[in-house]
């Protein structure tokens, strides 16, 4: 049993390090500039009105736009649009219809491959007044899921270099990476635990 | 402790105002007083750190990156060197509201490395590491609680307390400066001491360490008055049973609870008037209390009834949309649960939460099996768990009474953390689904989930330093 217990703990351990590798680079959900994460609705936007947002990061390879709006409750469809401009230039463009609350996303075109700084505005283009959720300090959330994919092969030794400036790092450029070695130790030792504890 | 490392400086939630509390409190001997609006919230030397480490750029903003270069090292190291004042902060803040016991506790930590000449980024660090201690003895209380509640799973405890503790969200807060980490500390020690208690009877120095935990919890959070009146419908159970098997013993344990319960918050309630100079009144609790509206919206209990429902449950078609979010039980507490981090400004990718709810339910059909299979004993322990039962709707009633109060007012409140007194009974839901596995099959999945719970882990680690150095 005690070796079977531990075929099953370094199977387990070896897909789920891969995973937690996979998922770390599968870029995480990403919010405008400054940062807003849908806490509370924050302003409605009626029938032909628009919604203007300036100096927005538009990041690399962003092709939807995630937003959590809302009709008041009432079994509405409403339709949004968005526009994103630098200046004078459309950098991205595009429109969805929506029906009572919830993450609405809005696919956007053309796609970038660097990052942009723009306004973007949200326009009313059906016949039902909907709210648009963000945090009251920040504005509101607008997030770009799948964008800012990046491959640990292409960063791994740069990360060491940055991870030692402006903090507490005793070991410079190993740090972070002893940090990790660190949290993989605590999670073998646990496993240790559990299977000494199943065979008592 | 490899969150604690890992973290760039003051990129967990609120840490800056904890630190300047600390920093007040060992500098000046008193806490900082949310009545203080023209006192700066930083000191001088905490502001050069912030702006050392630009933080007002990268808090919260996904594309913001710390300084990394060797030229950005070499001004931060003249910002940090200058003999900047230390005592000219903690102002009214974010942290300002809350009672002392937890900073008091690292400011002895402050003091320690302010006296070997750290530097504000050093001193963070040494304040880390002291909450990474308080979230490894938080660890161990659940072990033990655990293992007093499932006496006959040996397995159950380490598993249940092991997954707690590598949970990248545990491991994330448990390793910041943040009085959340004292206040899971406590309240593991409390289901611990009453699940004791339950075991082998309330004695006297059982009451006196209960009645003690009550009391620093109340000195470190408000949040943690939720599980009070589990509590205290605990003490009156516990009591009622020694009454009932002869009342010889019921003496000691009841003059105990008196008597520590007087000294215990006789002695907060001096030290807060006298020394600390503050109130020990919640923070809001006036408005709980009358119901005046400090904010835009007008508050009723019909409206606060309706918020409760659609925080936890899903919204019924006749209810006036008050949540911003489809599911909050889903968005904020799962999800923040499992693991949002920095200033909540990052997270894992979307299809991953899926599975761990998939995970779930899986083991919520064994946590079912092992109630069915020992159905006879839960019935003999009803007591027992309605006193559980009570203290998660204290803490979800609480959660959702005070972020009622803020969400009429504008803003919002409601975090995955705030369910961390909570943390043992997720333990034990963990080590119940053991059980439920079977004698056999049993270690298989206690090994799957502490691996499992581990790679999320490491996963946020690693999501930590592509978001910060990617």
């Amino acid at each position: 049993m005690a070796k079977l217990t531990l075929f099953a703990a370094s199977l387990v351990a070896v897909l789920a390090l891969a995973a937690a590798v996979w998922l770390s680079t599968d870029g995480p959900d990403t919010p405008s500039s400054p940062g807003a994460l849908p806490q509370n609705f924050i302003a409605g936007i009626g029938p032909g009105q628009r919604l203007c947002i300036a100096d927005q990061i538009i990041p690399p390879g962003a092709a939807r736009i995630e937003m959590t709006l809302s009709t008041y409750g009432r079994p509405l469809v409403a339709a949004i649009a968005v526009t994103g401009r630098a200046g004078d230039k459309l950098v991205l463009a595009g429109s969805r219809r929506f029906r009572e609350a919830q993450n609405v996303v809005v696919p956007v075109a053309p796609t970038a491959n660097r990052e942009q700084l723009a306004t973007i505005c949200l326009s009313n283009i059906g016949h039902a007044e909907f709210q648009i959720a963000g945090s009251s300090t920040s504005g509101p959330s607008l997030r770009y899921p799948g964008a800012t994919q990046f491959s640990w092969t292409d960063i791994a030794g740069e990360i060491g270099e940055r991870f030692q400036r402006v903090r507490v790092a005793p070991f410079g450029a190993a740090t972070a990476w002893l940090a990790l070695a660190l949290a993989l130790a605590a999670i073998a030792l646990s496993v240790g635990i559990v299977i000494r504890t199943a065979r008592q | 402790m490899a969150w604690a490392v890992v973290t760039p400086p003051f990129h967990a939630p609120d840490e800056p105002s904890h630190f300047a509390y600390v920093q007040r409190l060992a500098e000046t001997g008193r806490p900082p007083s949310p009545s203080e609006l023209s006192r700066p919230g930083w000191s001088s030397a905490q502001a050069a750190a912030l702006r050392a480490v630009r933080f007002p750029s990268v808090r919260a903003n996904p594309r913001g990156k710390p300084p990394w270069t060797l030229l950005d090292q070499r001004r931060a190291d003249l910002e940090l060197s200058r003999r900047l004042a230390q005592n000219d902060g903690g102002g009214a803040d974010a942290a300002s509201t809350y009672p002392p016991l937890y900073y008091s506790i690292e400011s002895v930590g402050y003091l320690a490395s302010d006296a070997l000449g750290a530097n504000v980024i050093e001193q963070l660090t040494v304040l880390r590491l002291i909450s990474c201690l308080l979230t490894s003895l938080t660890t161990l209380f659940i072990f033990f609680f655990i293992r007093e509640l499932l006496p006959g799973t040996p397995l159950a405890a380490p598993v249940g307390a092991l997954s707690v503790g590598l949970l990248p969200y545990v491991g994330f807060i448990g390793s910041s400066v943040n009085n959340d980490v004292l206040m899971m500390t406590l309240s593991a020690a409390l289901f611990w001491l009453l699940a004791r208690s339950w075991r082998r009877g309330l004695t006297a120095g059982a009451a006196v360490w209960i009645v003690a935990v009550l009391v620093a919890g109340w000195a470190t959070k408000p949040i943690f008055l939720g599980l009070v009146p589990g509590a205290l419908l605990a003490i009156v159970f516990l009591l009622l049973r020694l009454r009932s098997s002869g009342g010889k013993s019921l003496t000691r344990p009841l003059a105990a609870l008196i008597i520590a319960g007087g000294v215990a918050c006789g002695l907060y309630l001096a030290l807060s008037s006298g020394l600390w100079a503050r109130s020990t009144q919640p923070p809001g609790s006036s408005d709980l209390v009358s119901g005046s509206a400090s904010g835009q919206a007008q508050k009723s209990l019909t409206g606060f009834l309706s918020y409760l429902w659609q925080y936890w449950l899903p919204r019924l078609p006749f209810m006036t949309d008050q949540v911003a979010e489809p599911y909050p039980l889903w968005e904020t507490m799962f999800k923040g649960f499992i693991g949002r981090f920095g200033w909540l400004e990052y997270q894992f990718p979307a299809w991953l939460y899926s599975v761990v709810l998939l995970c779930w339910v899986g083991l919520t059909a064994l946590i079912a099996r092992a109630l069915v299979v020992g159905r006879a004993a839960l019935r003999s322990r009803a007591g027992e768990l309605l006193v559980y039962v009570t203290m998660t709707a204290g803490v979800a009633g609480l959660i959702s009474l005070v972020g009622y109060q803020l969400r009429t007012g504008g803003a919002s409140f409601e975090q995955a953390r705030y369910l961390f007194p909570l943390l043992a009974l997720f333990g034990a839901l963990i080590g119940l689904a053991v059980r439920g596995a079977g004698q056999q099959l049993a270690p298989y999945l206690g090994i799957a989930i502490v691996i499992g719970t581990g790679a999320l882990d490491i996963g946020g680690l690693l999501m930590t330093l592509g978001r910060f150095y990617a």
